[in-house]
């Protein structure tokens, strides 16, 4: 009788500790309480383990409702309108990328991370050691830092396209100016200002897969992009809102061309730019607007040159600086 | 490229992803009441699955999306519930009080039979009880919210709970006779 008189005492007191723990002011001196209370008889011990159980089973319960709940939800959304249809931007293989795959590294002594450049004008595709893909645009330079159990690499300049192997023990993680990009294995594209010649200091776009975008000094919520999706970040390490875009224009500059569509002449000329050896310039400011649609090729400047002369009404006019003048015909 | 997921899947994976994100995100901010606390969650259940995929076939993307979610939003309600006062004047604060790693997607030792029963027994409880309970179950409201919403006493409030935890465990006597758990350092959860 008294046996059952402790279980049942047990009992009730194992309920008031679970109901105490869970009302909002469980204090450091409940918490020391509760300690002692469990601590002064196996039977408190167990009744606990009970009611843990039983904690366990009710939350298993909330789970289950809610899942009914976010079912019916869906299910009514579903029936409330047509299906949505996603564009799913097409990425060709990263392994049908170019047919040399260069690999040039500059091996320094011991702990210095391993430096991969491009330079002006020059783009190259580096294999990192856990097999993931780096394509490094004009301009750029990538460290690669891989450790035991993360394999961290910083962009310093230009832009570089990844194709990242999958390892779920080892995160693949960027940093990228203010931005810090945790991969989950994917393709991704990451650009600085250097090579964008936006304002935005970061441009990550997402090609496949997921990666999740964090300010270095964390002055935003991090951002989950999808594939198709796109962040830009500026120097102060805001992010400004996700977009989508086309994943074609992305990868371009990896085929060693550049596709506009009405976009101005002054952006054009920019991203020209950071592969021509001749820089282009505007005779005048006004000529900067007008749009320009089409391809043009990063690796023969002769011939983009003149198609933009002909498509535009324009004439280049080489300077003795080297740089090449374009002039509108009509005036 | 050891454990690499196939493509197929992966695409299969983000389609799913991409069409109930919307839908999720809309349901989580219900069920949290914070945006922020919705966003953290979704990014979760993607991490998650995203983890899981590279060692797992996966058969039906959107019902491992749901049940991670719903998951991971009960995770979010326990530990709201657990929140502690350090001091008797502090703020209260957020104490790693749940298991730092929640129920996985892969996770289900319980029987479904069992959360049916629970989900019938806490319907039959008395209407302020079961009130509550609730709220505090499926809200993560503390008993000084609930009170208020209730008008009844933070006392009283308490008062409810432990009946409906005692009821509860005398109805559905979970793992009686089949086992008893080992009391480990888990119970220093609190």
């Amino acid at each position: 009788m008294e046996i059952e008189n402790r279980r049942d005492a047990a009992d009730r007191a194992a309920a008031q500790w679970m109901a105490r723990r869970d009302s909002g002011r469980f204090s450091q001196a409940d918490a020391d309480e509760f300690a002692r209370w469990l601590a002064a008889h196996p039977a408190h011990a167990e009744a606990w383990s009970r009611y843990e159980l039983l904690d366990e089973h009710l939350n298993a319960a909330t789970a289950l409702r809610f899942e009914r709940e976010l079912e019916t939800l869906a299910n009514a959304e579903v029936n409330a309108k047509p299906q949505r249809r996603w564009l799913v931007p097409a990425v060709g293989a990263v392994a049908a990328m170019g047919a040399a795959v260069i690999a040039i590294s500059v091996m320094t002594d011991g702990a210095k991370p391993l430096s991969y450049e491009t330079a002006h004008g020059e783009r190259r595709e580096v294999t990192l050691a856990d097999g993931s893909v780096a394509a490094l645009n004009s301009g750029s330079r990538l460290e690669v830092a891989f450790a035991g159990d993360e394999r961290r690499v910083r962009l310093l300049s230009g832009e570089a396209l990844f194709d990242v192997t999958r390892d779920a023990g080892r995160p693949f993680v960027v940093e990228g100016g203010p931005g810090v990009i945790h991969v989950v294995g994917t393709q991704f594209n990451v650009a600085l200002a250097s090579a964008t010649g936006r304002d935005e200091a970061l441009t990550v776009s997402v090609l496949s897969g997921v990666v999740r975008v964090s300010a270095a000094r964390e002055t935003f919520a991090a951002a989950m992009l999808l594939a198709g999706e796109r962040l830009a970040m500026t120097h102060a390490g805001k992010a400004l809102p996700k977009e989508t875009f086309d994943a074609a224009f992305v990868t371009d500059w990896r085929e060693g061309r550049a596709r506009f569509a009405e976009t101005p002449l002054r952006d054009v000329i920019a991203e020209l730019n950071l592969h021509f050896s001749q820089p282009l310039a505007l005779e005048s400011a006004a000529l900067g607007d007008v749009p320009v649609t089409g391809t043009f090729s990063l690796d023969a400047q002769d011939a983009s040159v003149s198609a933009l002369e002909s498509a535009l009404q324009l004439t280049a006019e080489p300077q003795a600086d080297g740089r090449l003048v374009l002039t509108g015909n009509a005036d | 490229m050891q454990g690499e997921m196939g493509s197929d899947q992966g695409q299969r994976l983000e389609a799913a992803f991409r069409e109930n994100r919307t839908i999720l995100r809309k349901w989580l901010i219900g069920r949290l009441g914070d945006v922020t606390d919705a966003d953290d969650v979704l990014q979760s259940v993607y991490l998650r699955i995203w983890t899981y995929a590279e060692t797992n076939e996966i058969e039906h993307p959107r019902a491992l999306i749901f049940k991670t979610a719903t998951n991971l939003a009960t995770n979010e309600l326990v530990s709201r519930r657990r929140r502690y006062l350090r001091t008797s004047n502090a703020e209260a604060d957020e104490v790693e009080a749940v298991r730092a790693v929640g129920p996985t997607p892969e996770e289900q030792s319980l029987l479904r039979e069992d959360i049916q029963r629970a989900l019938a027994e806490i319907g039959n409880l008395k209407p302020k009880v079961r009130r509550a309970f609730e709220l505090s179950r499926l809200e993560g409201k503390t008993y000084a919210e609930i009170a208020g919403l209730l008008g009844v006493s933070e006392s009283s409030v308490e008062k409810y709970i432990i009946e409906a935890l005692r009821i509860l465990r005398a109805r559905l006597r979970p793992g009686e006779g089949a086992k008893i758990l080992p009391f480990s350092a888990a119970g220093a959860r609190v």
